[in-house]
């Protein structure tokens, strides 16, 4: 499904380069759900915006599902977002001027699917969220964590490959948490891969495969690892 | 485009919306009104006298004293003037085209008056009135040198003969098509109690009056009366210069008629140059400021979308990450701002139409200007629409370069 070789990721402003990846190998197969964690600054959004086609990489290869991914247009790169990646944000990211069902749209649109189409997939979608009651709601009128089933819905609309969420709880208490990361869990079991950055090590423990960034590279830890030592490796980095 | 999702955002968020169409709808009013004003000023700007203006000078001059033979120094000066290198021709009169002050009178194509009388402005001139003037003479003959004669201020005003302009003609005999028919019409003046007639032997084709006439639309309607003037002390001739001579002349003509004759004064000439920017300053004054309005509104709402819409793109650059993030391309983002853009002047180009007719009816109303044609509405429509999708063209880039990682990287 995901494919990074030797990968490397310098920011340079006029006064300093930053690594924030370097050698950075990973593969994620077809159906996995992937949690990573690491230190703040260790390049965990770094990695998740390079996978998710937002930013390029410096050096080394990266291929999703079977395309390379390197020189490629600007164009061609949305294109990809739109149809293989669905996105979820921490701070959910919904447009607060259009309601459930528009928000759901935007995705659908840059698609270029017919008004039948997006409408189906729409009601299908936030009714998978449980909210297909509130389709007419403005976000600012639902709580945060039915603000990130909406913005969950919105990712599954165009029923892409590869869902990527950067701490999709971050802005919620525990009990949205578990909410949202049942739905996830539901998505992943459906066949959907996820990679989800995550600081919650609860959550983490609950996903199939962690892995771990420290300083911009991968360590990764298959679930040899229970939890106590998952942050024990954290720690001693 | 996906227009829908645009204009709802736009609703749910009026205040820029209104304060832009509102600003596009004024400026439109204005802009339409103020071309069309520019418009009828720069008709007016342009107009043709019907005379040679380029080579065509006015001269004055008042004698000294009483017993000064006027009607030998105006035949002397004219032979004299003639004589002169780059002089064409030469005659005595009392008032130009266009120089603002001369005379008028009403005249009837009856002797009772029945009918019409015509406001008409009357102009002096001898038999080389068509090689002097310039005039385009389009039915009948010229004055001949024995019906000139002479005219003092005290007499009566009883040309035998006249020549009138077209339009004259064709008011006074509106049954008439043809100038070629008016030749050997009398046409009467001097009142009911004193009725008197000129028999119109000529026909002038687009000469000008002095002056404009607000009331009846003198501007046209010319008669000129076989007669050199003499004011108490005072004449004044009109030359017409050989072509490319006249600056030369307008430099040496004074001095060579005083030169002539020492017992009189020679006021400065005046090219007819002057006479027409005199006569069209106002024109150009307003046509002037106008632009200048114009230009400065276009400049202000220029300002207006451009700032509000760069407002726009800082508030929601996450926004725009998102939608790049979801699949936006930059062309995407292009045309989202350009098309809200387009809704937002067009609902302002709308109501400024409205407001623009409403106002052109109050103009047309209190200031008798004539009503707006359709085109100037369509045309300012579009150049506001034009110079809106310019002004946004900045801003609208910048939104398009905003980072798909601005979507996770911004708080
Ligand atoms: N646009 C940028 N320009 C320069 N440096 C950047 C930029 N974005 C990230 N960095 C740097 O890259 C490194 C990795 O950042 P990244 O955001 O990937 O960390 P993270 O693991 O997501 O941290 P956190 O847990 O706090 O979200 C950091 O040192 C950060 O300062
Ligand atoms: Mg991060």
């Amino acid at each position: 499904m995901l494919k990074m070789n030797g990968l490397s990721k310098v920011y340079r402003t006029h006064l300093v380069e930053t690594h924030a990846l370097r050698e950075f190998s990973i593969t994620v197969d077809e159906g996995e759900f992937v949690a990573v964690t690491g230190p703040s600054g260790s390049g965990k959004t770094t990695f998740l915006n390079i996978a998710g086609l937002l930013e390029e990489h410096t050096e080394g290869s990266y291929q999703l599902d079977g395309i390379e991914l390197t020189g490629l247009s600007d164009r061609k790169r949305s294109a990809l977002r739109n149809e293989k990646l669905g996105f979820i944000f921490q701070g959910f990211n919904l447009i607060p001027d259009l309601n459930l069902f528009d928000n759901v749209d935007v995705p659908l649109r840059y698609r270029g699917f017919s008004a039948k189409e997006r409408k189906q997939r729409i009601e299908t979608s936030l009714e998978q969220v449980g909210l297909a009651s509130r389709m007419k709601h403005f976000p600012s009128e639902l709580s945060g964590g039915q603000q990130q089933r909406v913005a969950i819905a919105r990712a599954l609309a165009g029923e892409p490959k590869l869902l990527l969420a950067d701490e999709p709880t971050g802005n919620l208490d525990s009990n949205m948490a578990r909410g949202v990361m049942e739905l996830l869990e539901s998505i992943n079991a459906n066949g959907t891969t996820i990679i989800m950055v995550t600081h919650d090590p609860e959550l983490a423990a609950r996903t199939r495969r962690n892995v771990h960034v420290i300083d911009g590279q991968v360590t990764d830890l298959r679930t040899v690892f229970n939890n106590d030592n998952v942050e024990r490796t954290a720690e001693t980095a | 485009m996906d227009i829908k999702p645009i204009f709802k955002t736009l609703i749910r968020n009026p205040v820029g919306l209104v304060l832009i169409a509102t600003q596009v709808a004024l400026t439109l009013a204005i802009i339409v009104n103020s071309l069309f004003i520019i418009n009828q000023r720069l008709d007016n700007i342009s107009v043709k006298s019907g005379i040679d203006e380029d080579n065509t000078l006015m001269i004055s001059f008042s004698s000294l004293s009483d017993s000064y033979n006027m009607e030998n120094a105006i035949a002397n000066d004219l032979a004299f003037l003639k004589s002169l290198p780059g002089v064409n021709s030469a005659m005595a009169t009392n008032s130009l085209p266009l120089s603002n002050s001369g005379w008028s009178s009403g005249v009837s194509s009856q002797s009772d008056y029945k009918g019409v009388e015509i406001g008409s402005a009357f102009y002096f001139a001898d038999e080389t009135l068509v090689d002097t003037l310039g005039v385009d003479l389009i039915a009948g003959r010229s004055f001949r040198s024995e019906e000139i004669s002479y005219y003092y201020l005290s007499d009566e005003l009883e040309p035998p003969v006249c020549i009138v302009s077209a339009d004259l003609a064709l008011t006074l005999f509106p049954d008439l098509n043809n100038p070629e028919e008016v030749v050997g019409k009398k046409i009467w003046y001097g009142g009911v109690e004193n009725p008197k007639f000129a028999e119109v032997i000529g026909v002038i084709n687009d000469i000008k009056a002095p002056w404009r006439g607000w009331s009846e639309p003198i501007f046209n309607r010319v008669i000129y009366v076989p007669h050199k003037p003499i004011f108490g002390k005072f004449s004044r001739y009109v030359v017409r210069a050989e072509n490319g001579q006249l600056d030369n002349l307008v430099k040496n003509i004074q001095t060579e008629l005083s030169n002539f004759d020492d017992q009189r004064v020679i006021r400065p000439p005046r090219p007819f140059s002057d006479i027409r920017e005199v006569f069209v300053r106002n024109d150009k004054g307003m046509a002037t400021t106008l632009t200048i309005v114009i230009v400065l509104l276009l400049l202000i709402n220029a300002l207006g979308i451009i700032g509000l819409v760069s407002f726009w793109v800082t508030q929601r650059t996450k926004q725009i990450g998102t939608r790049r993030a979801l699949g936006a391309t930059k062309f995407d983002i292009l045309t989202y701002f350009l098309t809200e853009n387009l809704i937002i002047t067009c609902i302002g180009v709308i109501i400024g139409s409205i407001l623009a007719m409403a106002l052109n009816n109050w103009l047309v109303t209190a200031f008798s200007l004539s009503k707006l044609p359709m085109s100037y509405l369509l045309g300012s429509a579009l150049l506001l629409i034009l110079m809106g999708m310019i002004a946004v063209c900045a801003p609208a880039m910048r939104a398009m370069n905003v980072q798909p990682a601005v979507a996770t990287r911004s708080v």
